[in-house]
């Protein structure tokens, strides 16, 4: 009798506690995150462009998308079919549609959503690189040769077309710069190649704030690597551009019009 | 305590028409030899953990619902709305676990002992099939789980046997019921998973215990008495009846003992660490999946991402059978003899040898990217101080290494394959004109990209790879680290300091 009774408390015991053991699996389906969410957009971000774009979107090798000015100022659309359908003939990929492995278009919505609204928020009173200057590319706008005068006066510090050419070359360290604002050409034959013309004037107009290069507000350097204020307006973006487009065929002369990517 | 005299009676008449009682009480009184100690108690508790999977195994399968559709959900319904249906998963989970250590144990001790000389050849030989057949059981119940570790474990299975030439495409068809993955694929897993391998496993079971029960359990090895086949049975019957005890309950004491010590630890490992999975359901949208297969498999992954390319076929198709054999071949290739260890040097290392091989590649497996990270050129970010104080040209080079998935087989910054070298000091090994060469022709194991990219993409991936110095390390050949003529090269920041 007494033995019955110690077995059935004990059971009752292991029973009942049960639910306390550590072993008892959290609820499951692990409940799905909506991508609009912070760590529902984060998540598939880390997943599908972290790669190129950079951890949580700064200094990656691609555009940084923890841009706020840059995130506000490109339509929600254009974002969903660039992502969507990628660029071809540049290193963007298409991320849905017929990509293997594709995103579905409602989750890309809803990532594009949760991006902006996370990272796309302006703080108020604090000034824009991009000066409001539109961010489209037009095709065959700008002035090529007032593009050079601007990008002798503006650019060619941080961006010589040889790096032996720079106000900031350490003459006694052959290879060196002083300055590491210096990273090199943007006139690049092959860098031109490589890149859409609307990558030149989104690089122009927002600039790249994780790696120090400055948007269309400025400041810039002169080729002596003073400080140049003055910033560029919507005219002078447009004239820069039509100058770089103009070297992307110089050298070889050559075009090429395949892209190898698998 | 004498039985009632009705029970007895019955007993008896039980016993003299199916004879059961007086072959239990002879498998159970049956004479073992006295030093036959603790070594002895692995193959007890492998048939045990058995037993537990064949008990929690029909409870699971009386909630489970064996459907593509449906598999998943219904784990979830056993993990949360059965009561005490996680701690059968985990139960079932774990002991199928302890029982493949157990026996991988058990088959150790045997080896190592020499048990499997004669005559107990064919109890070894029943044995490696049971090995197997525990194998396969163990790899079919992780396809119950259904999720994407099921999916993942498939995939490369089929892919392993659809390398198998000419009837690879067939194979493969066979094993997944149709050309890919699918509601078939689980049919014919559960099929195997309940009722065609635990019906194996209980008859090769049985065939093994039988073998037992007829030529005795061995005695331990004593170095410089070998195994003579004209005079052992004698010798041995001889022994076991002057010095031997019964089975029961002598030694089955020790197995008992042993065995409920096991047992509280499976219900301890249950109830601490939960079942497996089920992981994320295989699906798209479902992102942060990093699919792996059970411990007791990640050898193998190990093994092929580390196989060379051009022998992977044919060790992974003629790997497995010769394994296999020269595992049942063993009693046969060394049948008398010595048993003890230290008179087999030779056993002693080939063991010592496997068994490091199985624990080093686990670890491997572990750790190591076994097979492509499918995200890994879109999600493994370039190390950032391989952007900052890049030209524009490099940074496109960068995202050209992300874009054409170079990182499959090359890391950087410690991350990627491990398949090609480590590219964060391609710089100082290799020169501007041989970097090119070596993406456009490839070499070694790397095949050739001349046909694949452009000369811009090759121009901006050289650009970028001949940066990577590895923090400004020495060239390590001559001409390496130098840009190439009438190109820029990649600024070099004189005072690090300064840096922002």
């Amino acid at each position: 009798m007494r033995l019955g009774l110690i077995c059935l408390l004990g059971t009752t015991v292991l029973v009942g506690g049960c639910n306390d053991l550590p072993g008892k699996p959290p609820p499951n389906p692990a409940p799905v995150i909506p991508a609009n969410t912070s760590a529902g957009f984060e998540a598939i971000y880390a997943e599908r462009c972290a790669g190129c774009h950079g951890n949580n979107g700064v200094l990656g090798a691609a555009r940084p998308m923890r841009d706020a000015d840059y995130l506000q100022s490109i339509p929600r659309e254009t974002l969903f079919a660039v992502t969507r359908n990628g660029v071809p003939g540049t290193r963007m990929p298409q991320m849905g549609g017929d990509a293997v492995d594709p995103i579905p278009d409602d989750v890309l919505h809803k990532f594009i959503e949760g991006m902006v609204d996370t990272w796309g928020v302006l703080k108020p009173g604090e000034p824009r690189p991009s000066r409001g200057i539109a961010w489209k590319h037009v095709p065959g706008s700008g002035d090529a040769s007032r593009g050079a005068a601007i990008f002798e006066a503006k650019c060619v510090y941080c961006h010589p077309a040889q790096m032996k050419a720079s106000a900031a070359y350490d003459l006694d360290r052959p290879g060196t710069v002083t300055d590491p604002l210096v990273v090199g050409s943007v006139v690049d034959p092959f860098y031109l190649r490589l890149v859409s013309d609307q990558h030149l004037r989104s690089s122009v107009v927002y600039g790249r704030a994780d790696l120090g290069m400055p948007g269309a507000a400025g400041p810039f350097r002169s080729p002596d690597g003073k400080e140049v204020a003055e910033p560029l307006d919507a005219e002078a973006v447009a004239d820069l551009v039509a100058y770089m487009i103009s070297f992307r065929d110089e050298w070889p002369t050559r075009a090429e019009k395949k892209d190898g990517a698998p | 305590m004498r039985m009632p005299r009705f029970l007895s009676r019955s007993a008896a008449m039980i016993d003299d028409r199916t004879g059961l009682i007086t072959a239990t009480q002879g498998a159970m009184y049956h004479r073992v030899p006295r030093n036959a100690k603790w070594w002895y108690v692995f193959g007890s508790a492998t048939l045990m953990f058995f037993i537990i999977q064949l008990v929690t195994g029909v409870l699971l399968t009386t909630l489970y619902v064996p459907s593509a559709a449906e598999a998943y959900s219904s784990l979830v319904y056993i993990d949360e709305k059965v009561p005490g249906g996680w701690m059968l998963r985990a139960l079932h989970g774990w002991s199928s676990n302890a029982m493949c250590v157990m026996m991988l144990i058990h088959m150790t001790q045997v080896f190592l002992h020499g048990t499997y000389k004669y005559p107990r050849e064919l109890t070894w030989v029943a044995g490696t099939l049971l090995c197997l057949t525990t194998l396969a059981l163990a790899f079919t119940g992780q396809v119950m789980r259904w999720d994407s570790n099921a999916y993942w474990g498939l995939g490369i299975g089929a892919a392993i046997v659809d390398r198998a030439p000419f009837i690879g495409n067939w194979l493969r068809a066979i094993v997944l019921g149709g050309p890919d993955i699918s509601g078939a694929t689980l049919s014919r897993f559960f099929a195997l998973h309940v009722f065609i391998l635990p019906g194996a496993a209980i008859a090769l079971i049985g065939l093994h215990l039988m073998l037992v029960l007829k030529n005795g359990i061995s005695e331990m090895p004593k170095p410089g008495a070998p195994v003579e086949p004209e005079t052992y049975r004698e010798e041995y019957h001889a022994r076991i009846k002057k010095t031997g005890v019964p089975f029961f309950p002598d030694a089955a004491r020790r197995d008992m003992v042993f065995c409920g010590a096991m047992l509280i630890v499976l219900i301890g490992i249950a109830a601490w660490f939960g079942p497996f999975g089920p992981g994320p359901v295989p699906d798209p949208t479902i992102i942060e999946v990093s699919p792996k297969p059970d411990t007791l498999f990640l050898w193998i992954f190990a093994v092929l991402a580390l196989l060379p390319p051009n022998t992977e076929t044919f060790l992974l198709l003629a790997g497995p059978p010769v394994i296999i054999g020269f595992l049942a071949a063993l009693p046969f290739i060394s049948p008398t003899g010595e048993r003890a260890p230290s008179r087999r040097p030779l056993s002693v290392v080939i063991l010592v040898a496997i068994v490091t091989a199985l624990g080093v590649l686990t670890v491997l497996g572990e750790y190591e990217p076994w097979s492509p990270r499918m995200r890994a050129w879109t999600s493994d970010t370039t190390p950032v101080e391989y952007v900052k104080h890049r030209s524009p040209l490099e940074l496109q080079g960068a995202l050209q290494l992300q874009y054409a998935q170079c990182r499959n087989c090359h890391s950087i910054g410690g991350i990627g394959g491990k398949r090609g070298p480590a590219l964060d000091a391609v710089a100082t090994r290799l020169s501007w004109d041989q970097l090119v060469r070596q993406i456009q022709q490839g070499g070694g194991n790397m095949p050739a990209y001349g046909k694949n990219l452009s000369s811009a993409e090759v121009e901006a991936l050289v650009a970028f790879l001949s940066t990577l110095d590895d923090q400004a390390q020495p060239a390590l050949i001559p001409g390496a680290m130098e840009a190439q003529p009438a190109r820029d090269e990649s600024p070099t920041v004189a005072d690090a300091s300064a840096a922002p």
